[in-house]
């Protein structure tokens, strides 16, 4: 299932898979960094994989990992100032880093048993995509600021930009997934621009634990 | 009444025109132009519901490329019909409740609102899985911000953790549809109309994996535990009308893009015993999870949410059934619900502010008859005790809405409840399975307990001794409420007697169109 040979994009699918442990146990301020560094390859293999599957409307959707790669830090701040966030202990970060890997593993477990469209190179970018969703959706739901819990609505966001850069060749799905694509987009400006904000204003808390008013 | 096919296109492009209008110019409109604009999508609704089930489905381009059948008219029939009575609380009320805002914020409320309903219609007309996917993500993002536009203290809390709740669900049923692609034939558009012709070749296994992504996605929307657990949240911080469009209608619609997926997976598979096991496994688990939340001491608003968890749970737990009648009941139950928690939310909304007036401000200082805005706030709820002698209009209402929600006969819930336990004590008769003895069991063990839950929550609301200051409010101006309950005691009155309403063969059509699809039903 996997290719027999390894161009520099496969390699590139397995480094931003990798890339994602990383990201579920650093520190707020690494974990911008590194996100930027994932968005800046991820916007690379959409050019280069749409550019090699002969559909130039493909490269518009490099524009949505450089853009939130360009403002990630500027929407850091207009949520909370990312120096107030206590990092984690280290046996979080250890267990963070191994909850990352086993779902790495599972990712490219499961990718073989999947159909891909395209081949077997596909193989290896449904692998990232499902590395990037499933550690975004852990990062979103484990991580307990609100900083690291964009950055993994953010990589979640990349993983599935990833997923539909894998159909996007089909030309009868292009410009209906585009304008997906970029309309969706506001579900995750909503949550980054609108609700976390109010959210760590009205409540002058950036730990979601802290948020409590409204049980029962 | 024979339609021409351009006829109905005029009559859903008009249905849609309401609140597209209302929705960019709501913000310049006069008073009163959201429920004109409701009315006039409701109007074309009904005319559709009448007139067409032997003409779908319907299918045609139109900047979008739409898809109608009898499933889809149902749908738009419950969300029409909730939208005018929560379009005419924002007009009427909507000056006075303070949860709206006032002047240019009121304004933008009711553009907002235009658009969500706007929204919540297109979901049941188009075609393409990727546009059903996007709008579905749409109405999120307008309920979010129609949520926050409120004065509630904690609203930013309920939106933060509503988002936290769905978003890794829409993302898997993303997943699911890519996968969907990856396994079809080349130069395949993903559309409902063409996927139930192909259905039928497609890898088994596959098709189950992507049906299980896709409940996880837009189970989290319909609110079926363990997935719910933005709803009492949501539905308790949002703004009357919002909580009865949130409540009523967009649980609904979350899982008429499920009843779409399950029409595909059965026809795929063959049979369906896997989304039926599926559904009844979240229906079970959602009507536990709300038997054991609706007792305890808590705001209104959210023993509210717990009873949509709980009928949402009636509803797959009907579906879980999985045969005709047992669909055909839990489609009644959509509409029913959706009508009863309408008229909920929407009077529980105005005894809240009328509530508030009463026990900060003196009203007729304020310009009497309560016409002062005075801000909600959630330690209100707490002073709410002797409706019935402060309110006796708004407090009948709220105590016969309570009943039908609990299923008491004659309102229509019980119609819907009684054909679901019927059908699944048949199923459970004939086919002496230990799985649906054991699930009727829990269902008809948890519908009562929950009775009892409410019946105690709306005495302490209802009776008590009221706040020392009672102002009176004038019966006659509640009368959308009193057409609503109305609307009620019709369905559960009327219908089992009127087999030549067009509901029945519209839900008959719906029922088996969840079955198989469209053209096992022909």
């Amino acid at each position: 299932m996997f290719p027999t040979t390894i161009s520099p994009a496969d390699l590139m699918f397995v480094a931003t898979a990798l890339l994602v442990i990383a990201i579920l146990s650093a520190s707020v301020p690494v974990q911008i960094f590194l996100y930027q560094v994932l968005s800046g390859m991820l916007a690379i293999l959409t050019l280069w994989t749409t550019l090699i599957g002969g559909n130039a409307w493909g490269i518009l959707l490099t524009l949505v990992p450089v853009g939130f790669a360009f403002f990630i830090r500027w929407i850091a701040r207009y949520i909370a100032d990312p120096a107030k966030i206590v990092p984690l202990t280290i046996r979080r970060r250890i267990a963070c880093a191994l909850l990352g890997l086993l779902l790495i593993i599972l990712a490219f477990a499961v990718t073989p048993h999947l159909p891909t469209y395209g081949g077997e190179s596909s193989s290896l970018r449904l692998a990232a995509a499902l590395a990037l969703v499933l550690v975004g959706i852990c990062t979103w739901m484990i991580r307990k600021d609100l900083i690291s819990q964009a950055i993994g609505l953010l990589v979640m966001d990349d993983g599935l930009l990833l997923l539909s850069e894998s159909v996007v060749h089909r030309m009868e799905l292009t410009s209906v997934l585009l304008v997906v694509l970029f309309l969706y987009l506001l579900v995750p400006l909503t949550c980054l621009l609108l609700v976390m904000p109010r959210l760590s204003q009205t409540t002058l808390e950036l730990d979601v634990d802290q948020f409590r008013q409204l049980r029962g | 009444m024979k339609l021409t096919h351009d006829i109905l296109e005029v009559l859903v492009l008009l249905m849609l025109a309401g609140p597209l209008v209302t929705g960019i110019f709501g913000f310049w409109l006069p008073r009163f132009s959201l429920t004109a604009g409701s009315l006039l999508s409701l109007g074309a609704t009904l005319f559709l519901a009448a007139s067409a089930p032997a003409e779908l489905p319907l299918h045609f381009t139109f900047g979008l490329n739409f898809y109608l059948d009898a499933l889809s008219v149902y749908f738009l029939l419950l969300t029409n019909l909730v939208a005018v009575f929560s379009a005419w609380y924002i007009d009427y009320l909507g000056t006075r409740d303070s949860e709206l805002g006032s002047g240019r914020a009121l304004r933008r409320f009711r553009a907002l609102f235009g658009i969500f309903q706007l929204t919540l219609i297109l979901v049941p007309v188009v075609n393409d899985l990727f546009v059903l996917w996007l709008i579905i993500d749409l109405t999120t993002v307008i309920s979010v911000v129609l949520l926050l536009h409120g004065s509630a203290p904690h609203a930013a809390e309920a939106g933060w953790k509503y988002l936290y709740a769905t978003i890794p669900g829409l993302i898997f049923t993303f997943l699911a549809m890519i996968l969907l692609v990856s396994i079809l034939p080349a130069n395949t558009a993903l559309r409902w109309s063409d996927l139930l012709q192909i259905s039928r070749g497609l890898d088994p296994r596959l098709i189950s994996l992507v049906f299980v992504c896709a409940l996880f996605g837009y189970g989290a929307k319909a609110g079926l535990a363990p997935l719910h657990t933005w709803l009492p949240d949501v539905h308790g911080e949002a703004p009357a009308p919002v909580s009865a469009m949130l409540s009523g209608v967009l649980l609904k619609i979350a899982l008429f893009a499920l009843l779409r997926w399950t029409s595909i997976t059965n026809v795929a598979l063959g049979n369906r015993v896997f989304t039926s096991g599926l559904f009844l496994a979240f229906g079970l688990l959602s009507l536990i999870v709300a038997t054991l939340a609706i007792p305890k001491a808590n705001k209104f608003k959210r023993v509210l949410a717990y009873h949509s968890l709980e009928h949402m749970g009636i509803i797959a737990f009907g579906l879980g059934i999985g045969t005709p009648l047992a669909i055909l009941g839990a489609l009644l139950h959509t509409l029913n619900h959706g009508l009863t928690k309408g008229l909920m939310f929407l009077t529980f909304g105005n005894i809240r502010h009328r509530y508030a007036t009463m026990t900060r401000k003196d009203p007729v200082a304020a310009g009497g008859e309560g016409m002062a805005k005075v801000e909600i706030l959630s330690s209100d709820e707490d002073h709410i005790q002797g409706v019935f002698k402060a309110m006796p209009a708004s407090g009948a209402l709220l105590g016969l809405g309570g009943l039908s929600l609990v299923g008491s006969p004659p309102f229509s819930i019980f119609l819907s409840e009684f054909i679901i336990l019927w059908a699944a004590i048949r199923l459970a008769w004939d086919g002496r399975s230990a799985i649906i003895i054991t699930a009727t069991g829990i269902f008809v063990i948890s519908i009562t307990l929950i009775f009892g839950g409410l019946i105690s929550h709306l005495a302490k609301l209802l009776l008590d001794v009221p706040p020392s200051f009672v102002e009176r409010e004038r019966w006659y101006r509640l009368w959308p409420l009193y057409v609503l309950l109305g609307l009620v005691l019709f369905v559960g009155l009327v219908m089992p007697i009127a087999g030549s309403l067009g509901l029945w063969a519209l839900l008959d059509r719906s029922a088996c169109i969840v079955l198989g699809g469209a053209s096992v039903c022909r």
